[in-house]
C-alpha cells in the first residue's frame, strides 16, 4: 500500500517537474537563458562591414561585446538584405576614420527582428544601434528601448540640416529625438504595365478606388482572375484608410466612418473575388503574387524596384498615387527608415559619432539612393535621387501627401487584432462582421481621447 | 554483521546515485525550477523585462483578466481540442502501425524508417510541404472533397486551418510513438499468440485480448509524452500563420502557448504571459494526476 503511494507520489513528482520546465517557456530569467530565447529559430546572421562572411549569431554576440584592443566595436541590427548592403556602404571608412569597427546583425524578417530585440536588451546582447522605421516604434520608445539622442543633435553631435521635415517630426516624440531619418519610402499603388497593356485597359490609370474597382470588374469577366493584390497587413490596411480620409491617429480616429468605409470597401470587393491575398496562394508576400502575376495591381513601396530587378526584370511597373476614397483626398502612409540608438549600450558617445559620421556627409544618402534606389530623408538630395532613380522620380512628388502610420501605442497589438478581425471577416464565409463593426471593436481596445 | 554490511552496501548505492543523479538535477533545477519559479512569481505582476523596475504588484489580477478575455478563452480551448484529438489520433495509429510491422512482413525495415523519418525533419518544412498539399486545388485538399469538404486553402480557412495543423502535428510524431508501441510489443511473449492461435482466436481477437492489455504502460506512456508535447505545439502554427499574427487565420489556430509567446515577446507584457503559461502548467498538471491516477499502478 505505501508502496503504491510512493509510486504515485514519485509519478506526480516527476510529471510535475516536466511541466515545470514547459511553465518555464514563459518566463525570461537570467542572462543566459535570455540568450537562448533571443538566439531561438530566428537567430540573426551577422556580418562585417564590407566583408562577404557571416559568422555564427554566438560568435558574433560575443565578439559584438569585446573591445578590439585598439577601438570599439558597435554592432547595427538590421532585418532586410538591403537594408544592411546600403549600411555597410555608408558605414565604410568608418573604422579607418574613427577607428570604430562595425558589424552587422541580420534578422531573418522583421517579426524576428522585433521579437528578439527586447529580449537581446534586458540580456545584454542587443546591438549598439539599429535600422527600424517610424511603422510600429512607439510601443519601443514608450518601453524605453529607444536612447534620446536629442542632447547629440542639440549640441551639434548630430546634424540634421536638410532633414525632411515629416521625417524629423516622425522621429521627434515630444520634443525627443528618437531616429535619425536616412530613408523616405512612400506608399504607392504598384500596377503590372505589362498586364496593363496586355489586357487592354487604356491609357488612363486609376486615380480613385471606384476606377479600381471598375478594372477589377473588367479583369474579373474577361480573365477571370482577381486583379487587386492585397495583403492582409496593417501597412496595407492603413494606406487604404489613409486614402479613404481615415486613419488611426495614435488610437483617437479609429472608429472614424472614413476608417469603416475603407475596410467595407476591402471587404466587399472581396467578396465579388476581386482580391487575391498572398496567403491563398500560399505565398510570402505581395511582392511575390505580383512577381508570378497573379495579380495586377497592388499597394506597396520602392521595394518593389529592386525585388523585380531580380526576379523579373522584364516587367515594367507604374508606381502611381494611392487612389482616393470616399471623399479622401488620396496619399497613403510613408515609411522612414532611421539609425536608432538603444538602451543600454556599452558604447553611447561612440554610437553617437558613428550616427553623426555618416549622417554628415554625403555616403548614407547616396547609400540609400545607389545601392536601394529609395528616397534618401534629406531633402538636399532629392534631385541626386532624381537623376540617379530616373523610374520613380515621381515618387518624390508623392511625399507630400503622406500621412504618418499613427498606430495607438501597442500598436503590435492593434494590428494583430486588426488582421485577425480582417481575415475572420475575409476568410470565413458565414461572416457577417461589417467595416463599421471592426473599427468600432477596435475603438474599443486601443482608443484614446 | 550481516544487517550492517547491507547498510554499507546500501549507502554506497545511494551515493552512486546521488553522484549520478547530481548533475542532472542540478541543471534542472538551474534550467527549469529557477526559471518557472520565477514565471510563477512574474505572473502576480505587471512586468516588461525591458523595463524591470516599473515592475508592479498586481496580485491575481493578471489571472482575473485572463478568464475575461476571449483570445486567451479561445486558445484554451483550442488546445484542449487539438490535444484531445491529436493524442488519440496518435494513440490509435501509432499502434495500429506498430501492429502491422511488428508482424512478419516484407521490408519492414524500411517502412519502419519511412515512418519514423517524418519525426526528424524539421517542423517548419514539413508545414510549408504540407501548405502545398492543402492550397486551394491542392492534392490534399483534392483528397478531402471525396469526403465532401471544401475545396479551399486550408491554413487561410478558420474552419480547416486547426484540422491542418493537427494532420501536419500526428503525421511528424506518428513514427516516434511507434517505435514506443513497437517495443512495447516486443515484450509480448509469442507464446501468447501460440496458444491463443490454438484456442482458436483469430487476429484480430489476439489484439483484443492480448495486445491491448499488454501494451497498457506504453499506451499509458504515449498518452502521457501525446498529452504533453500536444500542448507545447508551435512550429507548425507559426509555420502557416507565415507573416500573419501567431495563430492565424483570425486567431484560429491560436493556443495557450502561441498566446503566452505573443503576450510575452511581441507585446513585452510578460507578468500576463507568465500568468497564461502557470494556467498551462496547472491544467497539465491536473492532467497528469488524474491520468497516474486512472493507470492505478501509477506507471
Amino acid at each position: 500500500m505505501k508502496k503504491k503511494l510512493l509510486k504515485k507520489i514519485t509519478g506526480c513528482i516527476v510529471c510535475t517537474s516536466m511541466l515545470m520546465g514547459l511553465a518555464a517557456c514563459g518566463s525570461q530569467p537570467e542572462a543566459p537563458e535570455n540568450t537562448d530565447n533571443a538566439e531561438s529559430s530566428a537567430a540573426p546572421e551577422t556580418e562585417t562591414a564590407g566583408a562577404e562572411d557571416t559568422e555564427d549569431t554566438e560568435t558574433a554576440v560575443v565578439e559584438a561585446n569585446n573591445e578590439t584592443g585598439e577601438g570599439v566595436t558597435l554592432t547595427i541590427g538590421v532585418w532586410a538584405d538591403d537594408e544592411s548592403k546600403r549600411l555597410e556602404k555608408a558605414f565604410e571608412g568608418v573604422e579607418e576614420d574613427l577607428g570604430i569597427h562595425i558589424e552587422f546583425l541580420k534578422y531573418p524578417s522583421d517579426s524576428d527582428f522585433w521579437d528578439n530585440i527586447p529580449a537581446q536588451i534586458a540580456a545584454g546582447t542587443a546591438p549598439d544601434i539599429i535600422s527600424c522605421t517610424n511603422e510600429h516604434y512607439l510601443q519601443y520608445i514608450d518601453q524605453g528601448l529607444f536612447e534620446p539622442l536629442t542632447d547629440y543633435v542639440d549640441s551639434g553631435v548630430i546634424n540634421l540640416d536638410g532633414t525632411w521635415a515629416k521625417a524629423m517630426d516622425a522621429w521627434k516624440i515630444d520634443d525627443v529625438v528618437y531616429g535619425i531619418p536616412y530613408a523616405l519610402n512612400p506608399g504607392v499603388f504598384i500596377v503590372n504595365n505589362n498586364m496593363w497593356e496586355e489586357f487592354g485597359l487604356g491609357d488612363a490609370y486609376p486615380t480613385t478606388w471606384d476606377e479600381v474597382l471598375d478594372i477589377c470588374k473588367k479583369v474579373k469577366e474577361e480573365h477571370d482572375m482577381a486583379a487587386w493584390c492585397l495583403n492582409i497587413q496593417e501597412y496595407h490596411l492603413t494606406n487604404i484608410a489613409l486614402s479613404f480620409g481615415g486613419g488611426w491617429d495614435f488610437g483617437k480616429n479609429i472608429g472614424a466612418k472614413e476608417n469603416a468605409d475603407a475596410i467595407q470597401f476591402i471587404i466587399d470587393a472581396y467578396k465579388e473575388g476581386y482580391i487575391v491575398t498572398p496567403t491563398e496562394l500560399g505565398l510570402g508576400g505581395d511582392m511575390d503574387v505580383m512577381i508570378q502575376q497573379s495579380a495586377l495591381f497592388s499597394t506597396g513601396g520602392a521595394w518593389y524596384q529592386g525585388g523585380f530587378a531580380v526576379e523579373a526584370p522584364d516587367i515594367e511597373l507604374k508606381y502611381l498615387p494611392i487612389p482616393k476614397g470616399g471623399s479622401g483626398n488620396g496619399g497613403g502612409t510613408c515609411h522612414s527608415a532611421a539609425l536608432v540608438a538603444l538602451k543600454n549600450s556599452q558604447h553611447p558617445e561612440e554610437v553617437a559619432k558613428a550616427i553623426s559620421y555618416v549622417a554628415e556627409g554625403n555616403k548614407l544618402y547616396e547609400a540609400v539612393v545607389d545601392v536601394t534606389e529609395v528616397i534618401p530623408a534629406n531633402e538636399t538630395y532629392f534631385d541626386y535621387y532624381k537623376e540617379k532613380v530616373p523610374a520613380l522620380t515621381e515618387l518624390v512628388g508623392y511625399l507630400d501627401n503622406t500621412t504618418p502610420f499613427s498606430y495607438p501605442t501597442q500598436s503590435k497589438k492593434f494590428a494583430d487584432s486588426l488582421i485577425n478581425m480582417m481575415q475572420e471577416t475575409m476568410f470565413d464565409e458565414g461572416s457577417s462582421i461589417t467595416g463599421q463593426d471592426i473599427v468600432t471593436q477596435l475603438a474599443s481596445e486601443y482608443g484614446a481621447e | 554483521m550481516g544487517k550492517k554490511n547491507k547498510i554499507k552496501y546500501k549507502r554506497a548505492e545511494v551515493l552512486t546515485a546521488i553522484s549520478f543523479l547530481l548533475p542532472a538535477v542540478l541543471m534542472w533545477i538551474y534550467w527549469f525550477l529557477i526559471p518557472a519559479a520565477k514565471s510563477m512569481r512574474l505572473s502576480f505582476y505587471e512586468y516588461s523585462f525591458i523595463t524591470p523596475e516599473r515592475a508592479r504588484f498586481v496580485g491575481l489580477d493578471n489571472f482575473k483578466r485572463l478568464f475575461s478575455d476571449n483570445d486567451f478563452l479561445k486558445a484554451l480551448q483550442h488546445t484542449f481540442l487539438m490535444v484531445a484529438v491529436v493524442v488519440a489520433l496518435i494513440a490509435i495509429i501509432a499502434f495500429l502501425i506498430a501492429v502491422l510491422l511488428d508482424g512478419k512482413i516484407k521490408g519492414k525495415t524500411f517502412f519502419r524508417t519511412v515512418y519514423y523519418m517524418p519525426y526528424v525533419i524539421s517542423s517548419v518544412a514539413v508545414s510549408i510541404f504540407f501548405m502545398y498539399f492543402f492550397i486551394k486545388d491542392g492534392i490534399g485538399t483534392k483528397l478531402f472533397t471525396l469526403f465532401g469538404l471544401d475545396n479551399t486553402t486550408w491554413f487561410t480557412s478558420t474552419k480547416y486551418a486547426l484540422p491542418l495543423i493537427i494532420i501536419i502535428y500526428v503525421w511528424q510524431q506518428i513514427g516516434f510513438y511507434m517505435i514506443l508501441y513497437i517495443s512495447g510489443l516486443q515484450n509480448i511473449s509469442a507464446e501468447l499468440y501460440e496458444a491463443a492461435k490454438i484456442d482458436g482466436a483469430n487476429r484480430a481477437q489476439s489484439i483484443l485480448h492480448i495486445t491491448l492489455p499488454l501494451v497498457k504502460p506504453t499506451t499509458y506512456l504515449v498518452i502521457t509524452l501525446g498529452m504533453i508535447n500536444a500542448f507545447q505545439i508551435f512550429d507548425q502554427i507559426a509555420a502557416i500563420s507565415k507573416q500573419s499574427p501567431l495563430g492565424s487565420p483570425a486567431g484560429a489556430t491560436s493556443t495557450v502557448v502561441t498566446f503566452l509567446y505573443q503576450q510575452s515577446f511581441s507585446y513585452m507584457d510578460m507578468g500576463y504571459g507568465s500568468a497564461a503559461a502557470m494556467v498551462l502548467l496547472g491544467i497539465i498538471f491536473l492532467l497528469s494526476l488524474l491520468r497516474t491516477f486512472i493507470s492505478k499502478d501509477g506507471e
